[in-house]
């Protein structure tokens, strides 16, 4: 039977190898170093950047031979279901096409009644749509290859049509970085819609599943099932976009607090294409 | 060229190669092929399936390329990745230091020990919420990447078999 090769021919004095190894971690912690003064004005450092170009090639590749045999699979395998998923498909796309001209009419009455008080338009926001380049769940983020040569900016928030996704976090030139919705180091302002006035809050992760909710207000109404939706009071992130369903409240008036656990609307795992609102 | 500079430039090579690769397919090609919690990680894979062919600090050397290639592929804590992975280098280099036959459990074993290593450190060194899904999600890697190794360790040892015979 083969044996491995001896790695300890030729070893080095252990003081040699003592040294070796701190510099290693010293190199390491210089590039974390550089790394954090990069992310303080929202960069991508120089490191990551040349590993993410580097490797963006096969990571293309990798995708497409992977989608490919997805496509290929589900297409053979699926192909009455996704018959009968066309067709309902195309039934929701005519509802829709009716429920987009009511949001249409609706924002047009809203602009004229904004005249009429004399308040400024709101600012418009377009959509960017783009793919997800790189998905890194431990670490709660994603890469999108548009950046600032396409108008992204830090805080802007990443949208599937089911709901928000994701906030920019680091912007290079034609890529992106941005942090799940249920990332710890997220905050968002939010609300629930299910209320009358709705409750507002902010909203930010809490493990990999589920976020958690804190009212402003504790004497705020929220129950199981209530739909949640950002608040818009921040630069970026408009107000509407749909976040998840209160799944659980803990309401804690010794302390004055009110808290409710949200299933997010968006399935992480299963997401491909992504708009940024810009 | 010296004669006896050949194995260890094709070791590096193949490092360097396979790191690449591995980088690619740790982006777009890892979440794809995950079952449940059982995740591949291709940059550990990469480290485990070398180190038999490298001295131990070889290995940790290594493991700080994967670090920085995976740190800075996800965006994450270039320090905390290099260091946990240094040291994931470490404690398999020293393993294969007790000269073991090759076989495909010494393979899968090696796999897993780089990725129980790697996550351990990193856990420390960036401590995560949900200690629990972290626990479960680094054993799913490591039977993952145990299962990945036995192929892998295979064709890495056609192509630098005659290196690790000059050595």
């Amino acid at each position: 039977m083969r044996k491995y090769a001896d790695p300890t021919r030729n070893a080095p004095s252990p003081w040699r190898w003592v040294a070796g190894i701190i510099l290693l971690v010293v190199i390491a912690g210089v590039l974390g170093k550089i790394q954090t003064d990069a992310r303080v004005v929202n960069r991508l450092d120089p490191v990551s950047h040349a590993v993410q170009t580097v490797c963006s090639p096969i990571s293309r590749l990798a995708a497409g031979v992977i989608q490919g045999l997805g496509n290929f699979r589900s297409g053979f395998a699926d192909v009455r279901n996704l018959e009968a998923e066309n067709r309902a498909l195309k039934a929701e796309v005519a509802a829709m096409g009716m429920y987009t001209e009511q949001v249409t009419r609706l924002n047009r009455e809203v602009d004229t009644l904004r005249q009429l008080q004399s308040l400024p338009p709101i600012p418009g926001k377009s959509n960017l749509v783009t793919e997800v380049s790189g998905y890194f769940p431990d670490v709660n983020r994603i890469s999108i290859p548009v950046g600032q040569a396409e108008g992204v900016r830090a805080g802007m928030p990443i949208t599937t049509p089911a709901g928000l996704f994701a906030i920019v976090q680091t912007v290079d030139k034609h890529s992106s970085q941005a942090l799940l919705l249920t990332s710890p180091s997220v905050k968002v302002g939010a609300m629930d819609i299910s209320r009358n006035p709705p409750s507002t809050g902010f909203l930010k992760g809490q493990d990999s599943q589920t976020l958690s909710f804190t009212l402003f207000e504790p004497k705020s109404q929220i129950a199981i099932g209530d739909q949640i939706v950002t608040s818009g009071f921040g630069e970026h992130i408009p107000r509407g976009i749909v976040i998840g369903q209160v799944i659980a409240v803990d309401d804690n008036p010794e302390l004055g607090l009110k808290r409710a656990q949200v299933d997010p609307a968006v399935e992480i795992g299963e997401v491909r294409e992504v708009s940024v609102v810009r | 060229m010296r004669k006896d500079e050949s194995p260890v430039l094709r070791l590096i090579l193949v490092a360097g190669v396979l790191l690449w690769l591995a980088g690619g397919c740790q982006q777009s090609a890892a979440v794809p092929v995950s079952l449940g919690s059982f995740a591949p990680n291709y940059l550990l894979l990469v480290m485990a399936v070398l180190a038999p062919y490298m001295s131990t600090f070889g290995s940790a050397t290594v493991g700080l390329f994967a670090g920085i290639v995976q740190g800075g592929l996800a965006g994450a804590n270039l320090t905390a990745y290099s260091v946990s992975r240094i040291f994931s280098g470490l404690a398999v280099g020293k393993l294969h230091q007790a000269e073991l036959a090759q076989s495909p459990f010494v393979a899968a074993l090696s796999a897993a020990v780089t990725v129980v290593v790697a996550q351990a450190v990193l856990l420390f060194l960036a401590p995560t919420v949900n200690v629990g899904a972290f626990v479960l999600a680094t054993m799913g890697t490591a039977i993952y990447n145990g299962v990945l190794a036995v192929p892998l360790d295979w064709a890495i040892g056609k192509v630098l078999r005659n290196s690790a015979h000059d050595r």
